[in-house]
């Protein structure tokens, strides 16, 4: 089956980050700087434009960066939002920088998960991946829950599910499950999966 | 319900095959159910015999989930995996079917039979010479029996009480006098059988019952009339008989004559009246001396008690008189029993009625339940007719066959009476003269090996006794893996295999008023053509249920 993207990917005015480093299994971007900070949930979709192909990732973590001589944050006890008014030169130092894991990629009309051949190119945009774009992303075999595992441990893969759960209506979450559990069964997460469905809510 | 149920995942000849669940439930397999499955050279037919649900652990874990049903429908197939054994019962290969001596390669699919497969491996009913025993589990596919090789040999009905022996006695005996009639209106070479039934609780020459003493519906002699003779050892069932037959005489009173018993209609006995107790008795030693002290010998014995005792002490030491006194107390049931008589014996008469071919069926009505009486009978009866077969020639006497129908057999098979017992004797002498038993049993381990061997048909209900089981089952090719099959029977289901049926099956037997009405049309538009009348009664008392 041969699919379209959804989202407008190449609109840079659309585009969330830009990817700072990546190797086959994560990339790091950065939150592009907007007029209100941004926030990124743990385990959402991104998607990648690297041109020819797209690549495909969850959001495993994230951490403050600060560019200049000090490297941590001091005490200021005003509220965040208060900063950009207030201090604008701090504003201009700080950043969030996420850290995602590849889950797979989008090559000619093509899905592939886990087993993708690429990775993020270095400032490439990064875009929030269009919720039909899921949809069919995960009408795969449901194979990448495992990478998610590795890179952030079960609570990482729950929050993914937690986000799949505003994307999917309920059945389509129940067979996405079994497909998942199908294929951690494959890959020896026996263990995970147990721990997966007995815990989501 | 979908056709598929799995695939193979592994098992070995001796214990079964391991098939995998795959989309079902293991709750929609029974024990006993027929399942296809296709391996790569062969077809193969199986027999369920045990369900497997072993994720155990994995299971406790789900019930502590947050939402354990729903936990459950994601691993269902994966992580909660349901399996089930089979028995390899038979493989197909392009046209030729035989009995399995392989097990079908790893994942081969296995799925519920279609009828054309069933068919391909039991073959189909003609209603000439192969009919429908009954179905096997789960579809409606119908098992047929050959009814001619059937009786080249003993048979056993074996299951304990309730299970639908009796029924299926009946439907049997029903379908040897379907057959019977086709052997005599055709030109065909075979011999027609005549069937000879000792009816102990009167269901093959009344009616059968249920087991709260319903009427289920009538038995064989009345649902075809005119090919029997019943004879009645309670006279009282001959009225009821002819009142219910509506047509002629075809009940009469079994009699038998007092000095045609011989002492080994009695010492056959023995076991049962505890006569081993009474000293050393010997009454083929004092049969001489008895005969002088009355009509005959059978009189004086049970007259023992009335005579003077210096007469006694005439002929007998003390020993001898006190054991005939304790001997003959052991007969009281003879005392009131009104069909030994002095003058008539109807039993030359019903040895030659199976001669001429008729069917005979022996009613015991009210002295069913006195066994002492029931074996007198089946005994002496089977004496004589074993006698008359022994003194003719080998060429002689076989015009027909017979079929000896015997509820309670082991009473006369087992093997404290091997000698002695005439049904015995008959079991193992006369099968080349074409004299077979259908022997009716609870508990099968008490028969006699050696009669055992001579059954090739088996017809196995429900029994829970580990003996029974295994004596019933001991000449399958893999006896341990059908005993849980056994012991899971319902009433009617039956597991059968032998000469008569292609491989074993587990067939609910079919059900018996529809299938009689239908035997009975049969009957009437192929061989007896000339009997709407009773029909119509008929078609009333089998459709009243
Ligand atoms: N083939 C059948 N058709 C209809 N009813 C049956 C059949 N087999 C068994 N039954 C039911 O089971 C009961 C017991 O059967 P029966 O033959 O008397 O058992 P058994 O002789 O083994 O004690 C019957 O009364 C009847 O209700
Ligand atoms: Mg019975």
């Amino acid at each position: 089956m041969s699919f379209k993207l959804h989202g407008e990917y190449g609109l840079m005015e659309k585009a969330i980050g830009e990817v700072m480093a990546s190797t086959f299994k994560r990339f790091e971007f950065e939150l592009h700087r907007e007029k209100t900070v941004e926030t990124i949930e743990r385990g959402a979709f991104t998607i990648v434009d690297n041109g020819a192909y797209y690549v495909v990732g969850v959001v495993t973590d994230t951490k403050l960066v600060i560019a200049g001589s000090s490297t941590r944050p001091s005490r200021l006890k005003i509220a965040p939002t208060e900063i950009d008014h207030a201090l604008p030169d701090l504003k201009d130092r700080t950043y969030n920088s996420y850290d995602a894991t590849i889950v797979g990629e989008f090559v000619q009309g093509r899905y592939l998960q886990a087993d993708h051949l690429h990775h993020a190119l270095v400032h490439a945009q990064v875009y929030s991946m269009d919720v039909e774009d899921i949809r069919e992303f995960l009408g795969q075999p449901c194979d990448y829950l495992h990478l998610l595992y590795e890179n952030g441990g079960v609570d990482c893969v729950l929050s993914h599910l937690i986000y799949l759960k505003n994307v999917l209506n309920h059945s389509e979450l129940a067979q996405f499950l079994s497909g998942v559990v199908r294929m951690l069964h494959i890959r020896g997460f026996d263990e995970l999966s147990l721990m997966v469905v007995s815990l989501i809510e | 319900m979908s056709n598929k149920v799995g695939f193979t995942i592994g098992g070995t000849y001796s214990n079964g095959v391991l098939v995998k669940l795959d989309g079902k439930s293991h709750e929609e397999i029974e024990i006993g159910h027929s399942l296809i499955v296709k391996g790569t050279q062969r077809t193969y037919l199986m027999i369920t015999n045990d369900i497997i649900a072993d994720s155990d652990e994995t299971a406790s874990v789900v019930n502590m989930s947050r939402k354990p049903m729903f936990a459950k429908e994601m691993i269902a197939d994966t992580l909660l995996s349901s399996k089930i054994n089979c028995i390899p019962i038979a493989s197909s290969a392009t046209q030729e079917v035989e009995d399995a001596r392989t097990i079908p390669d790893y994942l081969s699919e296995c799925y519920l039979p279609t009828p054309e497969e069933a068919w391909t491996f039991y073959g189909a009913c003609n209603m000439e010479d192969r009919y429908p025993l009954g179905t096997i589990k789960p579809l409606d596919f119908k098992v047929p029996i050959d009814v001619d090789t059937l009786i080249q040999n003993s048979f056993g009905i074996f299951g304990k009480s309730g299970t639908g022996k009796s029924v299926l006695g009946n439907l049997i005996a029903a379908y040897i006098v379907l057959y019977s009639n086709r052997i005599k209106n055709s030109q065909l070479v075979s011999i027609p059988s005549v069937l000879l039934i000792f009816d102990m609780h009167s269901e093959y020459g009344l009616k059968l019952k249920t087991p709260t003493q319903q009427v289920l519906a009538p038995g064989v002699a009345e649902t075809f009339p005119e090919e029997f003779r019943v004879y009645c050892v309670d006279p009282e069932l001959v009225d009821e008989i002819d009142k219910e037959f509506r047509r002629g005489v075809l009940a009469s009173e079994l009699k038998i004559q007092k000095k045609n018993i011989e002492v080994e209609d009695v010492v056959v006995l023995s076991e049962l009246l505890n006569i081993s107790g009474i000293g050393a008795l010997n009454l083929y030693a004092v049969k001489n001396r008895l005969e002088e002290l009355d009509k005959t010998w059978f009189d004086a014995l049970l007259n023992f008690d009335n005579f003077d005792y210096k007469v006694l002490k005439s002929k007998f030491d003390m020993q001898v008189i006190t054991s005939l006194r304790a001997f003959s107390r052991r007969l009281e049931p003879f005392k009131h029993f009104s069909q030994i008589t002095d003058e008539n014996d109807t039993c030359q008469e019903l040895i030659n009625d199976l001669k001429e071919n008729r069917n005979v069926v022996v009613t015991f009505g009210r002295y069913g339940d006195s066994e002492i009486l029931y074996m007198f009978v089946v005994n002496y009866i089977s004496r004589r007719l074993r006698e008359e077969y022994v003194s003719k020639g080998i060429t002689e006497g076989t015009k027909n066959r017979i079929v000896i129908f015997v509820e309670e057999a082991h009473k006369f098979l087992n093997p404290e009476v091997r000698g002695s017992s005439p049904l015995g004797l008959i079991a193992r002498e006369l099968r080349k003269r074409g004299i077979v038993l259908c022997v009716i049993d609870q508990t099968p381990s008490q028969i006699d090996e050696n009669v055992l061997g001579m059954v090739w048909n088996f017809f196995i209900g429900a029994t829970s006794i580990d003996r029974d089981v295994e004596v019933s089952t001991r000449t399958l090719k893999l006896p341990k893996l059908f005993k849980p099959l056994v012991t899971s029977l319902r009433r009617q289901e039956f597991l059968t295999y032998g000469s008569a049926i292609r491989f074993p099956a587990v067939v609910k037997v079919m059900e018996y008023s529809s299938q009689m009405g239908e035997l009975r049309r049969i009957y009437e538009s192929k061989y007896k053509p000339d009997f709407k009348e009773y029909s119509k009664s008929l078609t009333k008392a089998l459709d009243s249920d």
